[in-house]
C-alpha cells in the first residue's frame, strides 16, 4: 500500500517537473504579488495590513490556478480509468494527488511568503504568525479544492467555472487565516486552533468525497 | 410505502399532478401576503428600540427563511437523487437556485436598508451577513455548474455533489449569531426556549412567511413544468 502511494506520487512528481507546471504556480504567485506595490503607486513600504492581504490573495489565486490540472490530464489520457480497472484503491490516488498538489503549490509559497512580507512592508514581527497560518491554511485549500476539481471533469467551461465555484468555499479559511496573521489580535491562538480543527476534519472528509465523485463520474 | 410513490416519479404524471397544486399555491399565497403586509404595516406595534423600521422584518425574515429552506430542499433532493437515481429529483433540484437567488437578494437588500437606520451602516463584515453572502455565491455556483455541463451527462452528478458540499454553510448561517458576537441580532422566533418575540408581531410574520412559502412553491412548480416541457422538446428534436 505504501509502495503504491510512492509510485503514484513519483509519477505525479515526474509529470509536474517535466511539464514546467511546478514552476508555473510559484511564478504566478510572485507575479501576482508584484501587482500590489505597483497598484498602490508608491515606492515606499506597503502598510502591514496591505502586505498581508496581498500575500493571502496571491496564495489563493496561485492555488486556484494549479487546481485546474489536478485530475485533468489523468482523466483525459485515461490514467484514472486505468487505476479503476486495475482495482488500485482510489483513496491512495487521491491522497497522492493532494500531497503533490500541496508540495508544488503550497510549500514553495509557505517558504517564500515571510521573505516577501519583509521585503514589502519592512516588518518582521508577524512573520512567525504568517508562516504558521499559511502552513495550516494551504493544505485546507488543497483539500477543499480536490472534490470540486473532480466535479468539473468533463465540463465544457472548466477554468473560469472552477474558480468561481471554489472561491466561496475558500472565504472562511481566508477570514481565519488573515485574523491569525494579524499581530495586534490579542487572542491569537484561537484562529490557529480553528484552522487546525478544520484541517483535521477535512483531511478525512474531503478525500472521501473526492473518491465517491471520481468513482461515479468515471463509471 | 415507497413503491406507491414510484408512479409519481414519472415526469409526465408529475407535471399533471402539480398543475392544480400550483394554482392553489398561487391563489392562497397572494391573499396571505396581502393580509400579512396590511397587518404588519398598519396594525402591528412598533418596536420599543427600533421604532417603525422594525416593519422591514416582515419581508426580510420571511425571505431569509425561504432562502435557507430552499437550500435544504436542494440538499435533500440531491441526496435522494444520489440514493435512488430518479432523474426527476435532480430535475427539481436544478430549478430551485433560480428562484432562491431572488429571495437571497431580497434578504440582503432589505437587510442592508434595515441596517442603515439601526446600525448606522448599510453593510458590515459580520458573521451572519458574510455567510449569507457566501450562500448567494453558492447559489450562483450551482447555476454555473448546471450550465457548464451542456454536452455531458455528468452534470446531474456534479450538481448534486456540489450541493452536498455547500450544505456545510447552512448550519453556519443558522448558528453564526450564537457562535460569534455579531451585530446582527440573535434568533428570536426559532429557538430552543420558544419565541421571545411579541405575539402581535409574530402573527403577521407567520402569515407573511406562509404566503411567501406558497409563492416560492408556485414559482418552483412553474419552473419544473417548463423544464419537463423543455426536456420533451429536446428529446423530440433529437429523434430526427
Amino acid at each position: 500500500m505504501n509502495n503504491l502511494f510512492y509510485i503514484i506520487l513519483k509519477k505525479d512528481f515526474k509529470d509536474n517537473l517535466l511539464s514546467n507546471k511546478a514552476w508555473f504556480t510559484i511564478s504566478f504567485f510572485l507575479l501576482c504579488l508584484i501587482i500590489f506595490p505597483l497598484a498602490f503607486g508608491s515606492s515606499q513600504y506597503l502598510e502591514l495590513n496591505v502586505s498581508i492581504s496581498a500575500i493571502w490573495i496571491s496564495t489563493l489565486f496561485a492555488n486556484l490556478i494549479a487546481l485546474d490540472h489536478m485530475y485533468k490530464e489523468d482523466y483525459n489520457d485515461g490514467t484514472l480509468l486505468y487505476y479503476i480497472v486495475n482495482k488500485v484503491p482510489l483513496v491512495i490516488v487521491v491522497y497522492a494527488k493532494c500531497l503533490s498538489h500541496w508540495l508544488f503549490s503550497g510549500l514553495p509559497i509557505i517558504l517564500i511568503a515571510p521573505l516577501c512580507s519583509y521585503i514589502f512592508s519592512g516588518y518582521s514581527e508577524n512573520n512567525l504568525n504568517l508562516f504558521i497560518s499559511l502552513i495550516l491554511a494551504t493544505p485546507i485549500f488543497t483539500l477543499i479544492g480536490s472534490p470540486i476539481a473532480a466535479l468539473m471533469l468533463g465540463s465544457s467551461l472548466r477554468g473560469a467555472a472552477l474558480t468561481f465555484i471554489t472561491l466561496p468555499f475558500y472565504l472562511p479559511i481566508i477570514i481565519f487565516g488573515v485574523m491569525g496573521t494579524n499581530i495586534n489580535n490579542s487572542n491569537i491562538n484561537a484562529e490557529f486552533y480553528l484552522l487546525l480543527a478544520i484541517l483535521s476534519i477535512g483531511i478525512i472528509f474531503f478525500p472521501m468525497i473526492t473518491v465517491k465523485i471520481l468513482k461515479s463520474i468515471i463509471n | 410505502m415507497l413503491r406507491k410513490l414510484h408512479k409519481y416519479a414519472n415526469p409526465n404524471k408529475f407535471s399533471l399532478i402539480i398543475m392544480p397544486i400550483k394554482n392553489v399555491c398561487l391563489y392562497t399565497a397572494l391573499p396571505l401576503i396581502a393580509i400579512g403586509l396590511i397587518i404588519g404595516l398598519f396594525f402591528s406595534p412598533p418596536d420599543y428600540q427600533q421604532g417603525e423600521t422594525v416593519r422591514i422584518m416582515y419581508i426580510h425574515v420571511s425571505s431569509a427563511w425561504i432562502s435557507l429552506f430552499a437550500y435544504v430542499l436542494i440538499f435533500l433532493l440531491s441526496v435522494f437523487y444520489l440514493i435512488w437515481k430518479f432523474p426527476l429529483f435532480v430535475l427539481m433540484a436544478k430549478e430551485i437556485p433560480f428562484v432562491a437567488i431572488i429571495f437571497t437578494l431580497i434578504t440582503l437588500i432589505t437587510g442592508s436598508l434595515w441596517g442603515k437606520p439601526t446600525w448606522g451602516t448599510y453593510w458590515v463584515w459580520d458573521a451572519r451577513l458574510t455567510s449569507f453572502l457566501i450562500l448567494l455565491f453558492i447559489y450562483l455556483g450551482l447555476i454555473f455548474i448546471d450550465k457548464a455541463f451542456k454536452y455531458n451527462v455528468n452534470g446531474d452528478l456534479s450538481f448534486s455533489y456540489l450541493s452536498i458540499i455547500g450544505a456545510i454553510n447552512i448550519p453556519i448561517i443558522k448558528f453564526s449569531v450564537d457562535w460569534w458576537n455579531t451585530l446582527h441580532q440573535p434568533a428570536s422566533v426559532i429557538r430552543a426556549s420558544g419565541p421571545s418575540i411579541n405575539i402581535e408581531m409574530l402573527i403577521p410574520l407567520m402569515i407573511m412567511s406562509t404566503g411567501v412559502l406558497l409563492l416560492f412553491f408556485y414559482l418552483i412548480f412553474t419552473n419544473i413544468q417548463s423544464a419537463i416541457a423543455e426536456k420533451k422538446i429536446l428529446f423530440l428534436s433529437s429523434k430526427d
